[in-house]
């Protein structure tokens, strides 16, 4: 039962490939600049890696 | 697949990218770069990590009167705490000689080593540079490479790798000690960029945190001290001297110990019956920190740069309470005096005599109203010529 619903979902994906040839063209270009934007974003600008910030306590 | 729909999708993709890389393009051309609005501000006492690392910042806000202070926390205190630090004493009158303060708490002399290393690939003001060091960077074990870590600046690596006028000896000698301190080898080897994959690293690395440093620099450009209209005069240390004494009598009128009494109440005084020879293992010689200051001395040396250490004492009856004898604390001073006296261009500002003396630190290791006034003192006539 399962593997059938898999099955359409995949050829209702193909069918609409097909007919969209276009939009799909778009979605991969989105999809690439944005994974790339995120990966930007995350270095540069999110803090992650960033120094703490030090309060001097021990003696 | 067929191939044309192949094409289609690839053709997609490197738009994709394209569209990228203009919007990152975009994105930072509108951050300012580090050079950017150069000398509309004092920078020199802005305490921040960032500014430390931003060697392009700091060279364009260098002027004739600058000369480079290499510290860490002692750099934090707060005038409203010590109203003599550097900040109110060298940023609100016109004296000739402006410090400018770069390390942060737990920055010690390997950091130092290579922050010099990196600002002196070109020519820095006076030729001169001063490094304060204390007792509390001596400890056993030395820094923890935790610590080292957060602290570690790959750009200022990076600069220190390309300075030819440091030796591959010393260049050795560091690598071999960011490996002790746990700096993974993809960061080592792109700093000295040897191999085709450390250049590329290197080339992204230098992006990215180009990228990060012009972005924090924003919060530095907003603490910058406007210079003083007054015209210049000579310092009247005598005069300041005094005010710093009743200063820190008015401050430190509550503890025997002269220290800050905000401090001593609230942090220490609730502290101290559990801190009775809680540290008398210490001995101040387990640690590679001699080693680094030799290697920084080393590094003004072969850059042609004269230095001046400043020692600044930590609390005589504090370290005596916590078990740390005078000995031992004398033993750290003398081989910070014989790694000094072993470089003929550096000279020592020695303030390890004043341990016990009152105002001169705010807390147990940090300069209070005399002990900067001193140490300015110092930090001005070295700069002047005069030591």
């Amino acid at each position: 039962m399962a593997l059938g619903k898999k099955k359409t979902l995949r050829s209702v994906y193909d069918g609409w490939l097909k007919a969209n040839p276009g939009k799909a063209q778009l979605i991969v270009a989105v999809s690439a600049a944005l994974a790339i934007l995120v990966i930007f974003y995350f270095v540069v600008f999110s803090e992650f890696g960033a120094s703490a910030e030090f309060i001097y306590n021990q003696f | 697949m067929d191939p044309r729909t192949v094409r289609a999708r690839l053709r997609a993709l490197v738009a994709g990218i394209i569209i990228a890389v203009l919007v990152i393009g975009l994105v930072t051309s509108r951050i300012p770069s580090q050079t950017d609005g150069a000398g509309q501000a004092d920078y020199g006492y802005v305490y921040s990590g960032a500014k430390a690392e931003a060697v392009d910042f700091v060279r364009a806000n260098l002027t004739e009167s600058s000369i480079l202070v290499f510290g860490s926390s002692e750099f934090s205190t707060p005038a409203d705490t010590v109203p003599q630090v550097p900040s109110q004493v060298f940023g609100l009158h016109n004296y000739g000689v402006k410090p400018m303060l770069l390390g942060e708490a737990f920055d010690q002399a390997l950091w130092a080593a290579i922050a010099l290393g990196a600002y002196a690939s070109t020519p820095i003001p006076r030729n001169r540079v001063v490094l304060i060091v204390g007792p509390g960077q001596y400890t056993d074990g030395g820094l923890d490479n935790a610590t080292f870590k957060e602290r570690f600046s790959r750009p200022l690596y990076a600069r220190f790798c390309q300075n030819e006028k440091i030796p591959d000896g010393v260049k050795s000698y560091v690598r071999n000690r960011l490996r002790q301190q746990g700096i993974d080898e993809a960061t080592i080897r792109a700093g000295a960029a040897e191999d085709p994959i450390s250049m590329l690293n290197m080339v992204l690395y230098d992006f990215v945190d180009d990228l990060r440093i012009r972005r924090d620099l924003a919060e530095v450009r907003e603490k910058g001290m406007e210079f003083p209209t007054e015209p210049y005069a000579l310092p009247n240390w005598q005069s300041l001297m005094y005010e710093a004494y009743q200063t820190g009598k008015e401050k430190g009128a509550d503890n025997e110990w002269g220290l800050d009494d905000t401090f001593y109440n609230k942090q220490l005084k609730p502290q101290l019956a559990a801190l009775k020879d809680s540290r008398s293992e210490e001995t101040y010689t387990d640690t590679m920190e001699y080693v680094d200051l030799k290697c920084f001395l080393d590094v003004a040396d072969f850059c042609g740069l004269e230095s001046l250490v400043v020692i600044e004492p930590v609390c005589g009856p504090y370290y005596d309470h916590i078990g740390i004898s005078k000995e031992v604390r004398e033993g750290c001073y003398q081989k910070i005096r014989d790694e000094v006296a072993n470089h003929p261009s550096a000279r020592i500002a020695d303030f390890s005599d004043r341990e016990y003396e009152p105002y001169f630190l705010f807390d147990i290791v940090h300069f209070g109203c005399t002990g900067w006034v001193s140490a300015e003192l110092s930090i001005y006539e070295f700069a002047e010529g005069g030591i």
